[in-house]
């Protein structure tokens, strides 16, 4: 339950930070990492993938409903991404850091594959235009770069709750 | 038969199904009145604990920025106590000369200036994904909100245009800022007055395009943009930006500007959401 209530309280702080403009002021370029992403792939990591479906559903579902965009969208992505993550953390068991900067850097470009897709489906062709302002190769980067912090917070809790 | 690791494994794919159904569904309704009151549930549950967060961060940034200008702010002031004198000079000009104009409009048979009935709404949020870019606002129905209230904002001086309101809520209003590539503003070059539709760029693009102008119009860098009127939703003549780019192509009748807002919405804290329009716009 303590596990829970702790992912919860990070989740919730990545997402209400994303919705500051304290969150603008850091970005490069107009580009930033993506803090929700970030934390669902850390947690699904570790957590497993039925834990990281569900991670990946509420977080997106959140997301989705307070951006006022398409819903159903982030909650889609994350849903598959939290499961990937969960289905390719529990396969691995040393050099999670190195590790984390492979994954987040090539889940990147899954999740603005899968986004594209859907909005072209749901919205119309490049609307979020991921790939064509190329911006997703720098967002690639700045996600890789944090990746090994992300995971770091998240393996520390879960070593310190199974002791 | 079954075993437990064999079970739980098919959980996980059950329950994933079951998501991604769930999602692709939403997205399919989504601009379907049963999603938007789902959204709508939803966002009242989160909203005070959305609104609290980002109150708590913006205070804390607030806090160490002032420590840091509060020695600027002492120069300021003493500067602006100056401005002072010099402005309360310039009102008693400013109101002479509207009696003025007024007594001449009314002369020539112009319509007055429009004026408009306001709401002061705060900057509470905006939207945690970059690819979309509206803003979340203070004031909801509570305040007589409707969707597609003109929203303007007063920065440097200058009144200018920030969007319309898209999704209202009890207690908060959800803004389509005229930088969303989804926000069509019917808008025109103040001095020439071709007109054109302005349109959100790319998400990381801080211009829009004002497309469908005239070819035989001559734009140069700098121009100013103001809202049409067309379209209904906009008053005319409220600022939009200024020219910073053209694009005439050999081909077809019209040409593109791209077009610098005046507003910079990153230094976005209060709005205007206009109520009403006054009598005399009215008539």
């Amino acid at each position: 339950m303590k596990r829970y209530a702790l992912y919860t309280i990070l989740l919730a702080f990545s997402i209400v930070f994303q919705s500051t403009f304290l969150y603008d002021s850091i970005k490069i370029n107009g580009i930033s990492a993506d803090f929700i992403f970030l934390m669902v792939m850390s947690i699904s990591f570790f957590l497993g993938p039925l834990e990281g479906e569900i991670i990946g559903f509420i977080s997106g579902l959140i997301a989705d409903i307070i951006s006022g965009g398409l819903l159903g969208l982030s909650s889609f992505t994350y849903t598959l991404l939290g499961y990937g993550a969960g289905y390719f953390g529990k396969r691995i068991y040393s050099n999670y850091y190195i590790i984390s900067i492979f994954v987040i850097f090539i889940s990147t470009f899954l999740k603005a594959i899968i986004m594209s897709i859907m909005g072209a489906v749901f919205i119309k062709p490049g609307y979020f235009g991921f790939f064509t302002d190329g911006r997703i190769f720098l967002e690639a980067i700045l996600n890789s770069v944090l990746a090994p912090l992300f995971f770091l917070i998240v393996s520390k809790i879960e070593e310190k709750l199974t002791g | 038969m079954i075993d437990k690791h064999e079970g739980y494994g098919r959980v996980k794919l059950i329950v994933l199904v079951i998501l991604l159904f769930i999602s692709f569904t939403m997205m399919g309704f989504s601009q379907k009145n049963v999603t938007l009151s789902f959204k709508s549930l939803i966002y009242a549950v989160i909203y005070p604990f959305h609104y609290a967060g980002v109150k708590s961060i913006t205070s804390v940034k607030e806090f160490i920025t002032s420590i840091k200008k509060n020695k600027e702010l002492k120069g300021e002031l003493k500067s602006a106590r100056e401005m002072l004198e010099v402005y309360e000079r310039k009102i008693d000009e400013y109101e002479k000369l509207k009696k003025e104009n007024e007594r001449l409009r009314s002369l020539l048979g112009i319509q007055s200036h429009i004026e408009y009935e306001t709401v002061v709404a705060e900057v509470i949020a905006k939207s945690p994904q970059d690819y979309y870019k509206t803003i979340i606002v203070n004031r909801g129905k509570n305040s007589g909100i409707q969707k597609y209230m003109p929203v303007i904002a007063y920065q440097d001086n200058k009144q200018c245009l920030v969007g319309k309101i898209i999704d209202v809520q009890r207690y908060s209003s959800r803004i389509q800022p005229i930088i969303d590539q989804s926000n069509y503003t019917g808008a025109m070059l103040k001095d020439s007055r071709y007109s054109g539709i302005l349109v959100g760029q790319s998400p990381i693009s801080p211009y829009c395009l004002l497309q469908y102008i005239d070819k035989s119009a001559e734009i140069s860098y700098g121009d100013e943009v103001i809202t049409s009127g067309m379209g209904g939703v906009y008053p005319k003549g409220i600022l939009i930006g200024t020219v910073v780019s053209v694009s005439k192509k050999r081909y077809g009748i019209f040409q593109e500007a791209f077009v610098k807002p005046t507003i910079d919405f990153g230094r976005l804290e209060d709005v205007y959401i206009i109520t009403k329009k006054t009598s005399k716009e009215e008539k």
